[in-house]
């Protein structure tokens, strides 16, 4: 799904959902230089990984950013559909939409879906905090304790949830499915079948449940 | 097993070493936009005025009489790796500086209110900032005034031009309605403005210069942004649980309010308010709400020679009723 029509297809939000007055709807700038609302462009009714970045970041962003290419791999169906990756800046004062080009460019994350963010650092600030605080300003003051969690939100239900990026494959894409919109009994029953014969698969190969 | 712990091992170096190289550094932002003073002996001085535009004014400052034009250049700050390294003078017309047409002079070193350059024939020379007003912090805190036993603690940046005091203040602070979280009104600060009587009031005062008071107020200024525009980095919701959040947006302004006081040199002499068990007593052993008090008076007891006294305080800074309540 490109841009256009991400923007204008409507994404239902919870009746729930604390809406802009949480996520704030502050005005960032993409890695194509093209001008989205937080809520209103990126958040409101959708299902979205988000993560914390910069791109000098020579320590564990390069590494999340592979973490979420893997993931990415494994959600490639519903990429740009239903499911939307944001890596936001914290320096935003050193990263352009170029920089963020580069950047993404470079470990082949330019990818349909993915957004890297930059914008002004007050409001990427307010953004950090509404999103990834702990209660404590002495976690929160340093945003490296941020780098590595996944922030998982999906406005159209109203669930938020966190994985560890340096989590086992398996534990993220759980979290993020616990994201899922609701099934219906009928669809539980096909995800379970599915699911158990990805678990039968592992069993026969290796002896036991391994990464399903 | 072994490979388990081998990776977990592998991950808390990595970890730490991110940690590193994310912490957030406030490097020393150079402004030479103002007057600064060259003392050639004790009764002759050059003064360099720098306006915004890129023009500098050089005027010869006789003790006894009034500054006297010199000559004028155009002027620019030169950055080396993102960090200014020297400034360029040319000289407008027929004018000289430095004995020249044009000129670079190697910044050697800076802060707030001095500049250690080289110029080449004339060689190292130190300039001061000029001021002709001055500036305040005074940090504020009492205990006992809310139902949880805590009560208003604020930081007050005073800007006195004129004889004038421009006051800004920002905290949680007692209205009769009980606690409030914003832009302290001025009826309400200037009973915080007196020193402390007891063990349940702590006040500091200190004089400040130009660029600290205007890192102070801008930090008080965004937070005031933030109020009025319903965007505080802490909101009510799960992710504070039972704590009030202002209680945790307050730790966060007064921290950054007297952090910002040593950005440029060490002039004050802090307390680190840094949740780090081996350096910080406050944060491990009080609730946040009384967190700012015990870091005001910590912050007291560190810089009771700066302090200024009652009396002289209110020489400079005329407020009435100040002392009175």
């Amino acid at each position: 799904m490109d841009r256009r029509t991400m923007l204008s297809r409507v994404f239902k939000p919870s009746p729930y959902s604390p809406g802009a007055s949480k996520f704030t709807n502050a005005l960032l700038r993409t890695q194509d230089n093209k001008e989205v609302r937080f809520y209103d462009d990126l958040i409101k009714g959708k299902q979205c990984v988000i993560n914390m970045m910069y791109a000098e970041c020579h320590g564990a962003c390069p590494l999340v950013t592979t973490v979420l290419k893997r993931t990415y791999r494994e959600l490639k169906d519903r990429m740009g559909k239903d499911v939307f990756f944001y890596s936001i800046s914290v320096k935003p004062q050193d990263d352009t939409p170029a920089a963020l080009k580069h950047y993404a460019k470079m470990r082949n994350a330019d990818l349909p879906g993915w957004y890297f963010l930059t914008g002004d650092s007050y409001d990427i600030e307010t953004i950090r905090y509404r999103l990834f605080n702990m209660g404590h300003p002495g976690i929160d003051l340093d945003f490296a304790m941020h780098s590595g969690t996944l922030r998982i939100i999906n406005d159209a239900t109203n669930y938020w949830g966190h994985a560890g990026a340096f989590a086992s494959q398996g534990n993220i894409m759980d979290r993020i499915r616990w994201a899922d919109p609701y099934k219906t009994g009928a669809e539980w029953a096909v995800y379970a079948r599915n699911l158990q014969t990805l678990i039968d698969k592992d069993v026969k190969k290796y002896g036991y449940r391994r990464d399903v | 097993m072994k490979l388990t712990a081998i990776i977990s091992l592998l991950a808390v170096i990595l970890l730490g070493t991110t940690a590193n190289a994310l912490a957030q550094e406030k490097s020393c932002s150079f402004d030479l936009v103002g007057t600064w003073k060259a003392q050639l002996s004790p009764t002759e001085a050059i003064l360099y005025r720098f306006d915004s535009k890129g023009s500098v004014t050089v005027l010869a400052a006789p003790e006894k009489n009034e500054p006297r034009q010199i000559s004028t250049a155009k002027y620019e700050v030169n950055k080396e790796l993102g960090k200014p390294d020297s400034i360029s003078f040319t000289a407008s017309g027929k004018n000289r500086i430095f004995g020249a047409v044009s000129k670079t002079m190697k910044l050697v070193s800076y802060d707030d209110t001095s500049i250690t350059c080289d110029i080449p024939g004339i060689g190292t020379t130190r300039w001061t900032r000029v001021d002709p007003d001055r500036y305040f912090i005074v940090l504020a805190a009492r205990r006992g005034e809310f139902y949880d036993t805590s009560g208003s603690a604020f930081p007050m940046v005073i800007k006195l031009a004129g004889g004038i005091p421009t006051i800004d203040a920002f905290g949680v602070y007692l209205t009769k309605d009980g606690k409030a979280f914003g832009t302290v009104p001025p009826d309400i600060y200037k009973k915080y403005l007196r020193e402390a009587r007891n063990d349940s009031e702590t006040t500091l005062r200190l004089e400040i210069n130009s660029r600290q008071y205007e890192r102070a107020l801008k930090i008080i200024k965004e937070w005031e942004r933030r109020a009025r525009n319903d965007e505080l980095l802490y909101i009510t919701g799960k992710e504070v649980a039972d704590t009030d959040p202002n209680s945790l947006n307050n730790i966060l302004i007064v921290k950054a309010v007297t952090e910002t006081l040593n950005q440029c040199s060490q002039d004050v002499n802090l307390y680190p308010l840094n949740y780090v068990v081996k350096d910080d007593w406050i944060t491990n052993k009080v609730t946040p709400p009384f967190v700012p008090f015990y870091y005001f008076q910590e912050l007291r007891r560190r810089n009771e020679a700066r302090h200024i006294p009652d009396q002289k305080f209110q020489e400079l800074v005329h407020l009435p009723n100040l002392a009175s309540r």
